[in-house]
Parts: structure tokens; C-alpha cells; sequence
């Protein structure tokens, strides 16, 4: 039995979910202070924007990346 | 196939040539800001006089709005359906779950303009982009927030 379905629709539930406002700033505190995740962030937007100077193909990027991620999804 | 056809840059040049005031919000403003997430379609925050603007020039580039202007402002939304889905936010100001409130005319005089060849993008600036994200405060914003 394939599992995928269930198991996506349930991260997709999660990821959407509201959190409450004190979770929101204990999260945003706890990113805030690590120090390797700010690193790692900023050097994929620099890797980003290096692939892709113009915001227009950022957003063609985006949303085309995420098509294909959606069809894949679709076929698993 | 869905987005295929769809360009971005007739969107934006579109946008801009409307003469109607709105701010490219959501994930798509984050993503061209430099941030390396995914997403499917567009959000724009849409003065609430401007919403004929906006329709007629989408109009010909296959986008049908699912509400009259009249339902739309009642409701706050609507949406623009065509090769992509546009989702249009009209409300004249929007608050977090704590209280923030952020309304449209501070947002627009605060605006940015990205260049992108010989088309323009105009989003809100960063602070504001935070708090508009902190509206649904979902996982997925605050992944958002730390680009930001």
C-alpha cells in the first residue's frame, strides 16, 4: 500500500497550519540566534540570485520548479 | 500543461502599464527578493478602487476574475484565474494574531521597485513583507521570514 498521499497531505497540513502568536516569536527567536542557519540562508540567496540576476526568472524559477515537484508528487 | 504558456514578464508589464496600485506580496515577493523556495502562484495586494484596472489589464492575457468587483470588496478576495492562479487581496489594512495592523496606503508609501530589464516589480519593503507574513503565521511564512 502507498502511504505518499497520506503522508504529503498531512506535511502540507502542518506547513499550512496557523501557529499561535507565541509560538511564531519563539521560533523566530530561536532562528534569530543561530548563527549556521543565518550563514546557510544567506549563501542560498547568494547562490540565487548569482544563478538568477533578474527577479523575473526567480519567479519563473519558483514557479515552475514547483509545477514539476507538484506532477512528480502526482505520478509517486 | 497548467503555467506552461504562462510568462512572467507580459504579467508584470502588464501590472505596471495598468495604472492601478498593487503590491506583489507572498511567497513570489520573497522569491524575488533572492529567496530559493517554490510556489505556484502570484499574490498581490490591490487598492480598493483599482480593482477594474487590474482586471482589464489581465484580461488579455487569459485571466477571468471569479468575483464582480462589487463581491469582491465585500469579501476582501478574489481570485484571478487564467494559465496561473493570481490570488488578490483588497482589503484596505490586515492585523496579525497579535494585534499588528498594517493597512494598504502605509504599505504603498513604503513600497520598493525591483528592475528586471525594462520591467518593474513593485513589492513592499522588507519590514512590511514580515509583517505580512505574520498575518497567517503559518510554518511556511516564518521559513519566509528568515530569508527575510
Amino acid at each position: 500500500m502507498n502511504f505518499f498521499p497520506q503522508r504529503r497531505a498531512l506535511a502540507e497540513q502542518i506547513y499550512e497550519q496557523s501557529l499561535s502568536p507565541d509560538e511564531v516569536t519563539r521560533r523566530l527567536a530561536a532562528a534569530r540566534g543561530d548563527v549556521v542557519d543565518e550563514a546557510e540562508a544567506r549563501s542560498l540567496i547568494a547562490w540565487f540570485c548569482r544563478r538568477y540576476p533578474n527577479p523575473i526568472d526567480r519567479m519563473r524559477y519558483a514557479r515552475r520548479m514547483y509545477l514539476e515537484s507538484t506532477r512528480i508528487a502526482a505520478i509517486d | 500543461m497548467e503555467g506552461e504558456s504562462f510568462d512572467e514578464s507580459e504579467l508584470f508589464r502588464a501590472v505596471a502599464a495598468s495604472g492601478a496600485r498593487s503590491l506583489l506580496f507572498g511567497r513570489q515577493a520573497v522569491v524575488a527578493l533572492g529567496a530559493p523556495v517554490l510556489t505556484g502562484d502570484y499574490d498581490f495586494w490591490l487598492a480598493i478602487d483599482d480593482i477594474d484596472k487590474f482586471n482589464r489589464a489581465l484580461e488579455p492575457l487569459g485571466f477571468s476574475p471569479t468575483k464582480t468587483p462589487e463581491q469582491a470588496r465585500a469579501s476582501g478576495r478574489y481570485v484571478l484565474e487564467g494559465d496561473t492562479r493570481i490570488d488578490v487581496l483588497i482589503a484596505r489594512a490586515a492585523s496579525s494574531a497579535d494585534g499588528e495592523r498594517l493597512s494598504f496606503e502605509d504599505a504603498w508609501t513604503r513600497r520598493q521597485t525591483l528592475r528586471a530589464g525594462a520591467v518593474e516589480v513593485t513589492l513592499p519593503s522588507i519590514p512590511d513583507l514580515i509583517r505580512t507574513k505574520r498575518w497567517s503565521s503559518r510554518p511556511k511564512d516564518l521559513e519566509d521570514i528568515r530569508f527575510l
